[in-house]
């Protein structure tokens, strides 16, 4: 995606939250006790939102030249140094993002136990970042066992939280 | 205030404390030379286990994973060439060509070295400037207050890299996010969208898990660290000698006391602080053309400033609630859990607490000393360790944590749904700094705005009466549009 469009992106996303901001700032009824609505400070900060956003817009088509912005064409890439971003994987941020997804919906829905699910996300993640392979597949198991059976060890023993 | 400190030193020395802090700056050092991991990670994942803890043996492990999360950047810095953590980005310049050339413990030990300094330097400034600078913050109104949050605001998203309307983009999110839940003054319910759990808005630990650790994990699961190839350390080398030390004086001074003025500048973390001291350093110099071949004043001027702005980070943090970096952030967060609210009345109501800061950040310092001077070569051994294993581990204790403070699932949703935002803002290039000072000012802005004009009857022209409010008020003008003035940024 190129320089425009990422930031017109960007810039749409923000302008339909400030309207939303607004909108729902517009529902806030005058309290009895203070003339100042509730709404009156998120109206502002939606308003200037929207402000800063059509000022970044205009800004960012000014000064990107149409031939420099098709140059920056280029995968999605996170914000890391040149060495780090050589191996980045986009699907791997994608597949880590879903699955711990997965995990928190299964401890909603009360699907697995806590420790069964962590165990089943800790193992599933492990094999996802490595090679497939045997090795990996035990090493994968075996840590998560250990880690989430400390995990639970540690939260609900020593430091008596009640976990999901 | 002597009686107070040596009190309070005599404290944190005690078991107890001591360990926290000991086992705060190993986990910090630890955490901080693991490339991809970081400190504000780090104490976001502890913050919720200190929630029924002692406040103090909280300040004690947090404020130790401060200290020790900027010093062991250092380590990754030197052997991989690749920082720690960002306030390190700096010293890879030279640590890593000084290494190359196969004086690896010769970089690590001047970097530990100028770490302490910078620490000392900033601990001092810490405890002569936060009385005074509380005293001057009591005096405050709501109109001061009000204008005063106005300015840091606008101050964060100057100082950001990259665009500062992407900065101030971001400071609006953030602030937006602060917006839901009961209003402070009429308690009327605002921007739930008929949602019974953002009643109390968005719980602020699983905002802060989501995006510093919840968006660092998942990006760390899209890198491929494996690639990069460490400097042993099996070369015999001796200990760096006084004279060696003594040689850096000037430059570990000015380097130190840039490094805490920067930390003071509310959001300004260490690696604006590394940058701009070894900058100075290098025009200073004799010899500038030395500066990226593995010279001993690059290594020192970045790890001395980096390390000072812990300090002075915590100046405006103490005295005003002001967070001086992201970090302080998560402890204005740890103290709000405690129901201990930082500002000008910390000194008052709770100076326990204030020296509780004083006393940790020094023992903290020396203890990293230690650890780092004696431990150097198990810590490199600790960076082996692949992000593959650590990644879902780490995203595990996440979850817990954001279970944890109010038992429900819909924060670990939360903490998710930050998680997300915070890989967008990487995409989209938007700095996090402004984005979480935003939304942990907020509501401070906005109780003393409304405050305010209550008091002035609605009178906004009062703003502008008040001499403090109105220069203020116009620092943050000054700031807003002095880019427009000024040549453009290159990116």
């Amino acid at each position: 995606m190129n320089t425009r469009s990422r930031e017109g992106l960007l810039a749409l996303a923000c302008l339909l939250i400030a309207a939303l901001v607004y909108w729902s700032a517009d529902q806030i009824p005058v309290s009895l006790m203070a003339k100042i609505s509730a709404g009156l400070v998120p109206k502002m900060i939606a308003v200037s939102l929207a402000l800063v956003t059509c000022l970044h817009l205009i800004m960012t088509f000014k000064s990107v030249p149409e031939a420099e912005d098709e140059d920056s064409q280029g995968a999605m890439k996170m914000d890391v140094t040149e060495s780090e971003s050589e191996g980045f994987s986009v699907w791997r941020v994608l597949f880590s993002s879903m699955l711990l997804g997965l995990f928190i919906l299964c401890l909603e829905q009360g699907w697995l136990g806590f420790w069964l699910s962590a165990c089943l996300f800790t193992a599933l993640g492990i094999v996802l970042l490595s090679e497939i392979s045997v090795r990996s597949l035990v090493l994968a198991t075996m840590i998560s066992l250990l880690s989430v059976s400390l995990t639970v060890l540690l939260f609900t023993r020593v430091f008596t939280v009640i976990l999901p | 205030m002597i009686s107070e400190l040596s009190a309070s030193f005599g404290l944190m020395l005690g078991l107890e404390p001591f360990l926290y802090i000991l086992i705060g700056t190993v986990s910090g050092i630890v955490i901080g030379a693991i490339p991809g991991l970081n400190g504000a990670m780090l104490v976001a994942l502890t913050l919720p286990l200190t929630y029924g803890w002692d406040p103090l043996h909280a300040i004690a492990i947090l404020v130790g994973q401060y200290v020790g999360s900027i010093s062991g950047g250092l380590v990754s810095a030197t052997l991989l060439n690749i920082p720690g953590s960002p306030s390190s980005m700096m010293t890879t310049l030279d640590a890593a060509p000084m290494a190359r050339k196969g004086r690896p413990l010769r970089a690590l030990q001047l970097g530990i070295i100028a770490s302490f300094v910078g620490g000392v330097v900033s601990w001092v400034a810490l405890v002569f400037l936060s009385p005074p600078l509380a005293k001057i913050a009591l005096k405050f109104g709501p109109h001061e207050y009000f204008a005063l949050v106005l300015a840091a605001l606008m101050l964060i998203s100057s100082l950001s890299e990259g665009s500062m309307l992407k900065a101030l983009i971001s400071a609006c999110i953030g602030m937006i996010v602060a917006l839901p839940g009961l209003d402070t003054i009429t308690a009327q319910p605002r921007m739930t969208f008929g949602f019974s759990q953002m009643m109390a808005g968005f719980n602020l630990l699983a905002v802060l898990l989501g995006i510093f650790a919840v968006t660092q994990l998942l990006s760390d699961a899209g890198r491929d660290l494996r690639k990069a190839e460490r400097v042993r350390l099996d070369v015999k080398e001796s200990f760096i000698s006084l004279a060696d030390v003594a040689r850096q004086g000037v430059n570990l001074l000015r380097s130190s006391l840039i490094g805490t003025w920067i930390g003071i500048l509310p959001g300004v973390g260490g690696s604006v602080g590394s940058i701009v001291s070894y900058v100075t350093a290098k025009n200073m110099s004799r010899k500038p053309e030395e500066f990226g071949q593995g010279c001993d004043e690059g290594v020192v001027a970045s790890e001395a400033a980096n390390n000072a702005t812990v300090g002075g980070a915590l100046i405006p943090m103490i005295t005003m609630g002001i967070p001086g970096s992201i970090i302080d952030v998560i402890l204005i967060a740890a103290l709000t859990l405690h129901n201990i609210r930082p500002g000008p009345l910390l000194f008052q109501n709770n100076a326990e607490i204030v020296y509780g800061f004083m006393s940790t950040m020094m023992i903290a310092n020396i203890l990293m000393l230690v650890v780092m001077l004696f431990g150097i070569r198990l810590l490199a051994k600790l960076i082996d360790v692949p992000s593959k294993y650590l990644v879902p581990v780490l995203l595990v204790l996440c979850v817990v944590g954001a279970f944890a403070v109010n038992n429900r699932v819909f924060d670990v949703w939360v903490m998710f749904a930050f998680g997300v935002l915070g890989l967008f803002f990487r995409w989209l290039k938007l700095p996090v700094a402004p984005f979480v000072i935003g939304f942990i000012l907020t509501p401070i802005a906005e109780t003393n705005f409304r405050t305010a004009l209550i008091l002035s009857r609605n009178d906004l022209l009062d703003f502008l009466t008040r001499p403090v409010t109105a220069v203020l008020l116009a620092v943050s003008v000054v700031v807003l549009f002095l880019p427009l003035f000024r040549k453009r940024r290159p990116a």
